[in-house]
């Protein structure tokens, strides 16, 4: 009793003497902000920079630079940090390359790529992949696709089956390919073809035709490129309304006419978007090559080890080359690349402005 | 809290620096604890403005007062407001309890330590102030006259000193004591003048500024002693009084009162989207009331509703405010939703206030002739009218005589009759060509055309006793029991 | 098809109906059989390949009598020791790679979601500008950079070192723009609601936008991780020594990732040892494998929904 006296006691004097210093026992709200306040435009680009500083050095630098170096003829890069064709050097390299030479400009690297019969070779076996594989990849994928949508049990089962590919690692397999179609009579492709009496033959092999090479190529590149058009495909199939399918069987049409005249139509934005991105994809061939042969990185088949040379594959050879002007090279042949690649997205997109339907 | 809006002002600049006026020089004092609905057509400004008073929009001119305190530059987060949007703007990611306890997260305390540091900050500064900065007014004459005493001076020496070697013989003749002198007087006097300004100065100001320093240290160190004390004989009280943030269990309770306040309880834990959109609008509501505002702003609250919720939301919403009392601002475009919940109405268009009143009022006298065309349904039928030599006609028919015409020269009008002004009457001056009756519940609704007039969809709402005297007849006489006489710019005559 | 109630005119329509019916669905799952054998056989055959031992594996091959199954001749464990032994083993390949995937990913994601949400929610001058000339860039074929970082990178001394793996390709405007769509998508009245709740920009990005983002977010981690796991060009060209920064300390440490470790493996101890590189290639796929069976539905779901925006 006492003590609780004393404590009431005291919590009137502590009251009093809030109040006698002007403070309300009360508490009040107040809301956190610091007394300065940074400006929106500050904050905007402090949130870029971080981004901006990256894409500028290893991405923007990067397309001005492979531009100017194609044009430069005579640039020799020897592969050490003090001779790197970076901005603070262009004025260095001006004055004096390698052996003292005035640096010059002109077309000389582009026609030397366009010269070189193994730069042909590559855009020809390019050119071939691309015709070729991608269509292939495409219907195929496509077929899968509606095939897929239109089952109902198993159906999650095979479309992870099918999405396998997607997260293998792609020089992995590629070389797991080399094993399969190796040239020994009791190679795992050479058995099963000998199931259909044909003779064991080398596939990728020096001694190989430059068509079976190119066969198995094909049959990797479906392979390994058909499963994100399979995924892009099924949800845009199943993003099409029912309606449309109910309203043709109405209609009575047959499923051949169903799939030519509802599902391609209506699935022309995610053919339109899986075609280009396929077309691009397919002009920058390279890792499925070279793992196809798995003799290194700059190996792309043949006693030569040119046969199945790619745009890309070219490239790379002459990247960390230190070779006569081959940088310029190099980049003459990614310029090059990009008109082709430039090319083929202006011309699939005005196509598609006749034939897509959105 | 009462809110008063002065000279408020937004312009908009789009593209091309083409400038849009939304709000424009707008003045008017919502009075404390009321409901008041800003009403009037799509992008008349009215959502502007409550963005304005919300601190999210920046007004171009005038000022805010949130009482007598000035808000126009504080932001919003600091104003004191609640606001519910018209979406909700529900945080989908979080519970409806953590929707609620948002605001509250950031909300901190100053502790009476924090206070008293402050306050001898600012002392502090002040006594800089005095001391750097010298008033002008007590100080500056005084100064000034120093400095031109000075100046004379100078300039009373370089002119000896010239004409030492221009003109030898005059200089020989000037008695330098003599001349000098008056100047060095004024001089003295001015040194001593300012002195004296100086020690006014810091009389009237450093030393009450100082004094002021001296108490706020003192306070502090009371304070100080007086927390230390109270950390040890009453350690619960210290800690409310030292607390910064809210605790867990605090913003749990606010929230369930929150939440009970607007009838949600049960659904704390669920998230937004698995709830209707009454509930949704609840939500929002709750969270809006959570830091318990000042003053509570709702954009359009019951336009995301059906037609049955709506009703049921609106009373829902009056209910509320009447329980907190806190003054509630709301806009909408629909009349009747105005109508029905507000204390004060004010009407808008074209970024001008038209009228504010209450809702009655502002139905029975419209300052205008749109006020009077934007409230009621059937809106108001207007007719062509023409004032005659202090007669007022319709069609040619005489209408009206008032003192009221004769003011002005004969011209054209606007006369409004509201559906339900008009009494089935023989001898009324109303003749109406009538097209369709139909009887609904106890009205009777007629629709048609006074001769001579261009609008044919003329509308009476009459008691339905009147229904058998007027069917199957083609032209019936009317009496206007309440009618409004515009100009036809728009002003109201009568 | 889905089930659905037909009617028909007479019972032997039904009958035919129903044949058509059956026979529609055997060709069907035949089709998919058939195609999803020839995505599988690979795997399989990887798999009996990795359990085979050399000796029983290079018999087969030479007497043209390739075993397609596991028996007591041929089963050995021995080709998973050979892959995992030395100082260019798997273990320091997996090592090697889970670092980079882990540590770039986390740098994109930071960089990623302030720039997206730079150019979705703050407001400056200059920001479309900027925004069309990244978006610009996505035309341009990667090929085109490789050139002039690999010059950068040899400048920056950072040959053989984890930074060339990590920050050179660790921002991407694609994922800038991506996750740019998303926050477009969240209303402007969360931003203001959160400002009146007294909350800032970043504050609102942390609080707000990143947890409702959090699909797409995931997305491009698991892209980002992906990708790190599989990049082959790069690190052959700049990481395929021992570590420079670990060598100056007098520590002998290969920089191969995955891929192009196996490629090394392959060209040089395993050029003749069919099982071994098959194994080589089994490890390198694992991974990923089980990542991907952990993650099926987010990464499947994910990769669809990016490339049908992109």
């Amino acid at each position: 009793m006492e003590s609780n006296d004393i404590a009431l006691k005291d919590n009137n004097s502590f009251d009093n003497r809030l109040s006698e210093l002007g403070i309300s026992a009360k508490k009040s709200f107040k809301v956190k902000t610091s007394g300065f306040i940074l400006p929106e435009a500050a904050k905007g680009w402090i949130a870029l920079i971080p981004a901006l500083i990256f894409l500028v050095v290893f991405m923007l630098y990067p397309i001005i630079n492979t531009f100017v170096m194609s044009f430069c003829n005579n640039f020799y890069w020897v592969g050490n940090s003090n001779s790197s064709f970076v901005l603070t050097n262009y004025f260095a390299a001006q004055q004096n390359t390698r052996s003292g030479v005035t640096l010059s400009w002109g077309f000389d690297n582009y026609i030397r790529v366009l010269q070189d019969p193994v730069f042909k070779a590559a855009l020809g076996n390019t050119a071939l992949i691309v015709v070729i594989s991608v269509p292939l990849t495409i219907i195929v994928g496509l077929l899968i696709a509606v095939a897929l949508h239109s089952i109902k049990p198993l159906q999650g089962f095979f479309q992870t089956v099918f999405f396998l590919p997607y997260v293998t690692n792609a020089i992995a397999l590629g070389m797991v390919f080399n094993a399969m179609f190796s040239s020994s009579a009791g190679s795992f492709i050479n058995t099963l073809t000998g199931i259909f009496g044909m003779s064991p033959q080398d596939w990728l092999g020096i001694t190989a035709n430059k068509w079976s090479m190119f066969f198995v190529i094909v049959v990797y590149s479906i392979w390994n490129g058909i499963a994100f058009k399979i995924l892009v495909f099924m949800s845009g199939l199943s993003s099409i309304d029912r309606q449309y399918y109910d309203a043709a069987r109405i209609d009575g049409a047959t499923k051949g006419t169903i799939f030519r005249r509802i599902t391609v139509p209506l699935l022309s934005p995610q053919i339109l978007y899986i075609t280009i991105t396929s077309f691009i994809g397919a002009c920058k061939s390279y890792s499925q090559i070279i793992s196809l042969f798995s003799k290194g990185s700059k190996n792309f088949g043949g006693a030569d080890g040119n046969t199945w040379i790619t745009v890309v594959g070219y490239i790379v050879k002459l990247i960390d080359s230190t070779g006569d002007s081959s940088q310029g090279r190099g980049a003459a042949g990614c310029v090059i690349l990009l008109i082709i690649v430039l090319i083929i997205t202006a011309v699939q997109f005005l196509i598609s402005k006749k034939r897509v339907h959105y | 809290m009462e809110v008063r809006l002065e000279h408020l002002t937004k312009e908009f600049i789009g593209k091309k620096n083409a400038r849009t006026v939304a709000v424009n020089d707008m003045s008017f004092v919502i009075p404390d604890g009321k409901l008041v609905g800003l009403l009037g057509p799509s992008g008349c400004g009215k959502s502007t403005t409550l963005y304005m008073i919300a601190g999210l929009h920046k007004p171009t001119g005038g000022q805010i007062f949130f009482g007598d305190e000035d808000v126009t530059n504080i932001p919003p987060e600091n104003r004191g407001i609640g606001l519910v949007f018209q979406n909700y703007a529900l945080y989908p990611h979080f519970s409806v309890r953590q929707n609620i306890e948002f605001p509250l997260d950031n909300v901190r305390f100053s502790t009476p330590i924090d206070d008293k540091k402050a306050a001898l900050r600012e002392a502090q500064r002040n006594l800089n102030k005095a001391i750097n900065g010298p008033d002008m007014k007590v100080y500056g004459p005084a100064k000034a006259r120093y400095d031109e005493a000075r100046d004379a001076l100078e300039c009373a020496k370089l002119t000896l000193k010239e004409l030492k070697t221009s003109n030898p013989e005059k200089y020989a003749q000037i008695n330098q004591e003599e001349y000098l002198a008056p100047k060095k007087e004024e001089l003295e006097t001015a040194k001593i003048a300012l002195a004296e300004a100086k020690k006014t100065h810091d009389e009237s100001l450093v030393v009450p500024a100082k004094q002021e320093v001296a108490k706020a240290e003192e306070d502090l160190a009371k304070t100080v002693e007086l927390m230390n004390e109270m950390k040890e004989k009453d350690p619960e009280k210290y800690a409310e009084l030292m607390k910064k943030k809210m605790s867990k269990a605090e913003k749990d309770a606010i929230a369930e009162k929150m939440a009970k306040l607007v009838d949600i309880l049960p659904y704390l834990e669920r998230k937004p989207k698995e709830l209707s959109g009454g509930q949704q609008q609840r939500v929002a509501i709750a969270r809006a009331l959570a830091k318990t505002p000042r003053v509570l702003l709702l954009d359009e609250p019951l336009s995301n509703l059906d037609a049955r919720l709506r009703l049921q939301t609106r009373e829902e919403i009056r209910r509320i405010q009447q329980e907190t009392g806190i003054t509630t601002i709301f806009v909408t475009h629909d009349q009747e939703e105005a109508m029905s919940i507000s204390d004060v109405i004010v009407v808008m268009n074209f970024g001008v206030v038209q009228q504010i009143d209450e809702p009655q009022k502002v139905y029975d006298e419209p300052i205008n002739l749109f006020v009077a065309k934007f409230l009621g349904n059937p809106a108001i039928n207007t007719f062509e009218g023409e004032i005659k030599d202090g007669t007022l006609y319709i069609s040619g028919h005489e209408f009206d005589t008032n003192p009221a015409y004769k003011k002005g020269r004969n011209r054209k009008v606007v006369i409004g009759i509201r559906p339900e002004s008009f009494a089935y009457n023989d001898s009324g001056k109303v003749p109406v060509e009538i097209s369709s009756i139909i009887r609904i519940g106890r009205d009777v609704s007629v629709v048609g055309k006074i001769e001579g007039q261009p609008e044919s969809n003329l509308k009476i709402i009459i008691p339905s006793e009147n229904y058998a005297a007027l069917a199957d007849k083609d032209k019936v006489f009317f009496a206007a029991k309440r009618f409004y006489v515009f100009e036809e710019s728009g002003e109201r005559i009568l | 098809m889905a089930e659905r109630d037909v009617y028909f005119a007479s019972e032997s329509e039904a009958k035919k109906y129903k044949i058509k019916k059956v026979l529609s669905h055997v060709v069907t799952y035949g089709f998919l059989t058939i195609l999803g054998l020839f995505i599988v056989l690979p795997f399989y055959y990887m798999i009996i390949t990795s359990f085979k031992s050399t000796a029983a594996f290079e018999q087969e091959e030479i007497s043209g009598k390739l075993v397609l199954f596991l028996t007591g001749n041929n089963f050995s464990v021995e080709q998973f020791g050979k892959v995992m032994s030395g100082s260019t083993s798997f273990g320091i390949f997996y090592l090697n790679t889970i670092y980079v995937a882990v540590i770039s990913t986390a740098f994109t994601l930071t960089t990623t979601v302030l720039a997206a949400f730079a150019f979705a929610r703050v407001n400056f001058k200059g920001k479309d500008a900027l925004f069309m000339v990244l978006l610009a860039t996505m035309m341009i074929p990667g090929e085109m950079m490789m050139m002039t970082n690999y010059q950068t990178t040899v400048m920056l001394n950072w040959q053989n070192t984890f930074a060339a793996l990590i920050f050179v390709h660790g921002v991407s405007v694609f994922y800038i723009f991506y996750l740019r769509q998303t926050f477009q998508q969240i209303p402007n009245e969360l931003f203001l609601a959160a400002k009146v709740d007294g909350y800032g920009h970043f504050q609102y990005l942390w609080k707000c936008m990143i947890p409702i983002a959090s699909p797409t977010i995931i997305t491009i981690a698991i892209l980002s991780l992906m990708g790190a796991w599989n990049a082959y060009i790069w690190p052959t060209l700049i990481a395929s020594g021992n570590n420079t920064v670990l060598a100056n300390m007098g520590i002998d440490h290969s920089m191969h990732l995955v891929s192009n470790g196996l490629m090394s493996k392959f060209t040089s101890e395993f050029s003749n040892d069919t099982p071994a590189r098959v194994t080589g290639s089994l490890f390198a796929t694992i991974p990923l494998f089980i990542f991907f069976l952990i993650f099926r539905k987010s990464i499947m779901k994910g990769v669809s929904r990016s490339g049908i925006k992109g």
